[in-house]
């Protein structure tokens, strides 16, 4: 599983190095449930299928959201509105997008398009079974945090 | 079918033993003659007529390889049938037996069918 | 500067044309044009003098006529280096030549043997303009000549009619022989070219035989040297190109020693000599199975390789080997071994597991979700630093593998152990990194997808002792509780058992189900860590040595009741003030006096009145987590209690709560 999660946890710090122009701090990982209630404003789940199954969900609080959009519009938001969603995902795809490259072609994995949820305690569509989440802190502009969340299986077994 | 004289070369007894009772148990008439190492061979082979010699590779005074050049090298024994028995079952140990000499081979542990092809390329 | 002469005299003589004296077809061809040249030199030389002569002699007819072919001849020259067909120069030659052969019968010349020369005409003509025009102007020449033999006065002389005679029959004698001379030319030539045309496809056909072979195929002779036709695969297989003329064994270098490739070169002795026979000779080869790599790049291969000799005419005995390449057959035979190794793994392990009582084994579950609960709250406190992290995931993964090794689970104990000593590599480091936490983070999941395994397998057996479709859930949770009891009992030394005076149902299926049971497990723990006092002093109370814990739950106006009762010691208000002044939580003295406040304090993280934090309470963290619990389930907790006599817990939680159950922060 590793195998996997390390290249997204690469490509997040690029990504946000090159495009948002900040360092990423990743934090230590613990492990969560998929049917636990979290309080993040908003997600994007990237699916993975082929030889492994499952998803890379990336969350955070409506605030970073906001402070992310504002460096990539340059307007302000006081509400999770379609601009919003939009650079969010605009910021999500480019990590598919780099995340993609690297492991379609090392693993026989296949990369989908990033879906974004928003609202207060939305639900998180995971495809696997397995309840157990790996749950990944990025520390970004010193006090926000956003999560990268995994939760993958090899196709036929670990 | 005359009674053939065998020299079985190996330093473990047991090995002997097994040796015997494998050629006992396909009736071929056959008078043992025993040696653990080289040296015993060649001393055996001075005194008596030999029709075969199965020969260990590994064993103290005189290997089986050395003992192999050394009867290849008198011309009375040029061909004097010599099987190689050995627990070595590296081919290229085979074939440096078989270049100095040895005229078959068999790969430890004996069975009765193996002999029985190997002696039957051997005309006696 | 002689070179340059030669080459210069070739040049000419061959109008440029190369001299490939190997290449049959083409040497005709320069011969032809050697033999123009030739005679545009000579025939040209004699014309001119011819001509010059003429002139001198006052005869400007045939001066001019002479000299006129004479230049036609060398025109031809020039035009023969040319791309013009070459039946133009050689007309341009050919019929000067004509004329002047006849000129010269019709001269005479000394004894009458200026026709002489024509002799050699149907051989030029033939040879250079082939049968059709050579044909037709030496019996054009035939004519004149016999004309001028046979008719008097045409020619300068006269001659006998035997001496023409002969002329004539032998200039057709020569003709004839000539033509006769072509004609089995031709034919052979058309024989030849056949039999070419008939080779070129054979060998084209075996050429995309052997080309289009996977394995390699080559021949190599005594010396090991490869021959030049080998199949073109060999090169790939081998990843060296251009093999012929390389010995067999130098290419072996890198993956054989050279003691073992001394010995092969025995082997191909005893190849050649046919020492032994066939099966012998391949139970022996030792390149029966070959670890290869290529001496140009490195290339690794499993290749399978077989030895044969081949007689070839003349003697010679030649090796013919195949090369096969095994690289992925042994891939996937190791695959398929390492496969069947899991296989025979999950077996072992699922025979452990099935030995072990389910009880036992949903006990150990038990433990090792608790742990494994621990270790994740220290993945959350960002407080703690990423060594002490590991120390403790060292812990909790050392007490697990403990208890599987005493139930027998030696495949889990055994994957325990690989986990606990890499993290106890990593214990040694002062700085981890991110990648190796990350690892870390990974195996346990791995660990717990083990764990999960068992509890599903433990759900289907014990489903299936029972009959039922699924465990009642009551059940489960007073097993559960039962087991926290027996446990710290055995660890505290105490004695207590578990009153249970009704559950309802409806309270407990659902999703309320997981918080009933986590926070009934956090109070009866603290039941017996705080509430039920040692035997001994139970005794001196006058109460009996076994403590006695009461549970309820039942549904109360759309809410579930939940009220967990000791008959323990109750709260010791003066150790929890000691404990709140100890920890600093309250600076002002007065709200220390306020059971309330003292009541509030006991539910904050980190307060615990218990002396040494161990591994099942006394961390601090059960009440405080109880309350929050209870309180994303928009229930209420409430506690009363009495000392010396016990404590009540009395938990009120709306029924229906579907989505939130248990909640933690993603």
């Amino acid at each position: 599983m590793e195998k996997y999660i390390q290249p997204f946890v690469d490509v997040c710090e690029n990504v946000f190095k090159e495009f948002i122009g900040s360092e990423l701090v990743a934090e230590r990982p613990h492990f969560a449930d998929k049917n636990d209630a979290h309080d993040w404003d908003v997600s994007a789940i990237i699916g993975l299928t082929g030889e492994a199954r499952g998803a890379v969900v990336i969350s955070m609080k409506q605030d970073l959201a906001f402070k992310l959009t504002g460096i990539l519009t340059g307007n302000e938001h006081k509400t999770l509105d379609d601009e919003v969603v939009d650079a969010i995902g605009e910021i999500i795809n480019i990590i598919a997008g780099n995340a993609k490259r690297g492991l379609e072609e090392s693993f026989r994995l296949v990369i989908s398009l990033p879906t974004i949820v928003r609202g207060k305690g939305h639900s998180i569509g995971w495809p696997n079974e397995q309840a157990r989440i790996i749950c990944i802190p990025f520390k970004i502009f010193d006090t926000d945090t956003f999560c990268l969340s995994v939760a993958i299986e090899a196709a036929s077994g670990v | 079918m005359s009674t053939r004289t065998v020299l079985v070369v190996d330093d473990s007894r047991i090995m002997r033993n097994i040796v015997k009772n494998t050629f006992a148990s396909m009736n071929i008439p056959c008078e043992f003659l025993e040696a653990g190492n080289g040296k015993e061979a060649l001393a055996q082979l001075e005194t008596k007529k030999i029709d075969l010699i199965l020969l260990d590779w590994n064993m103290p005074e005189l290997s089986g390889l050395d003992f192999l050049k050394k009867v290849r090298a008198m011309d009375e024994h040029k061909d004097l049938p010599i099987i190689m028995v050995t627990s070595e079952a590296a081919r290229y140990n085979v074939i440096e037996a078989l270049k100095n000499g040895a005229t078959d081979y068999i790969i430890k542990p004996v069975n009765e069918k193996t002999f029985q092809e190997k002696l039957s390329k051997i005309t006696i | 500067m002689a070179e340059k002469k030669q080459n210069l005299f070739i040049n000419v003589m061959t109008s440029g044309r190369s001299f490939d004296a190997a290449d049959g077809a083409r040497m005709d061809e320069t011969v032809r044009y050697i033999l123009l040249n030739s005679m545009i030199f000579l025939g040209g030389s004699l014309l001119v003098i011819f001509g010059v002569q003429s002139l001198l002699a006052g005869l400007q007819v045939q001066g001019f006529a002479d000299l006129g072919f004479a230049t036609v001849v060398f025109l031809a020259f020039a035009v023969l280096r040319t791309k013009a067909p070459f039946v133009i120069s050689g007309l341009m030659t050919v019929v000067p030549y004509m004329f002047l052969c006849g000129f010269l019968a019709q001269s005479g010349g000394a004894q009458g043997s200026g026709v002489l020369w024509s002799y050699s005409f149907p051989l030029m003509a033939i040879f250079l303009l082939g049968m059709g025009f050579g044909t037709t102007l030496s019996i054009g020449l035939l004519c004149w000549i016999a004309a001028v033999l046979f008719v008097p006065g045409l020619a300068a002389m006269s001659f006998e009619p035997d001496f023409a005679g002969r002329t004539v029959g032998v200039y057709i004698l020569v003709l004839i022989c000539t033509i006769v001379y072509e004609q089995t030319k031709i034919a052979k030539d058309l024989r030849v070219a056949q039999l070419t045309g008939a080779l070129k496809v054979e060998r084209d056909e075996i050429a995309v035989m052997k080309d289009n072979l996977r394995d390699g195929l080559f021949l190599m002779d005594r010396d090991f040297v490869i021959q030049p036709q080998y199949s073109k695969s060999l090169e790939g297989i081998l990843s060296v190109k251009d093999l012929s003329g390389m010995n067999f064994l130098d290419l072996l270098k890198v993956s054989i020693q050279q003691k073992e490739r001394d010995t092969l070169a025995d082997y191909f002795s005893m190849v050649f000599n046919k020492s032994f026979d066939a099966q012998m000779l391949e139970d022996i080869n030792p390149l029966h199975e070959l670890t290869y790599y290529s001496v140009a790049n490195g290339d690794e291969r499993k290749l399978r390789c077989h030895f044969a000799a081949i007689d070839r005419a003349g003697g010679q005995v030649l090796i013919l080997g195949t090369v096969h390449d095994a690289t992925r057959e042994a891939e996937l035979q190791l695959q398929l071994s390492e496969e069947e190794n899991k296989r025979q793994e999950e077996m072992r392990a699922l025979f452990e597991v099935i030995h072990v009582e389910p009880r036992v084994l949903s006990d150990f579950i038990e433990d090792t979700e608790y742990e494994f609960e621990r270790v994740n709250d220290i993945l959350k406190d960002k407080t703690r630093s990423s060594h002490s992290v590991m120390v403790e995931i060292y812990q909790a993964v050392h007490a697990v593998k403990s208890n599987a090794v005493i139930l027998g689970l030696s495949s889990f104990s055994t994957k325990l152990h690989a986990l606990e000593q890499e993290i106890s590599a990593f214990r040694e480091k002062m700085d981890i990194s991110f990648q190796e936490v990350l690892h870390i983070t990974v195996e346990l999941d791995k660990i717990m997808k083990i764990k999960d395994g068992f509890k599903d397998l433990i759900e289907k057996i014990v489903s299936f002792k029972y009959g039922e479709g699924r465990m009642q859930e009551e059940y489960v949770l007073v097993q559960t509780l039962e087991k926290v009891i027996e446990k710290t009992s055995n660890s505290l030394g105490k004695k207590a058992r578990l009153v249970v005076t009704g559950i309802d149902a409806q309270a407990v299926a659902g999703a309320s189900r997981r918080l009933i049971k986590e926070v009934l497990t956090q109070l009866v723990r603290n039941s017996m860590y705080h509430g039920i006092e040692a035997p001994e002093d139970r005794k001196l109370q006058g109460k009996d040595e076994m403590g006695r814990i009461g549970l309820a739950i039942e549904v109360v106006d759309g809410k579930i009741l939940v009220q967990l009762t000791d008959d323990g010691a109750g709260l010791r208000f003066d150790k929890i003030r000691d404990r709140a002044r100890a920890m600093h939580l309250v600076e002002d003295e007065r709200k220390l006096e306020d059971k309330g406040a003292l009541l509030q304090l006991l539910f904050s993280p980190g307060f615990s009145t218990a002396e040494t934090a161990d591994l099942h309470a006394g961390r601090g963290m059960g009440l405080s987590l109880v309350r929050d619990r209870v309180k994303e389930a928009r229930g209420t907790i409430k506690l009363q209690s009495e000392e010396g006599k016990g404590t009540v817990f009395k938990i009120l939680i709306p029924l229906e709560q579907h989505a939130l159950s248990a909640g933690r922060s993603a």
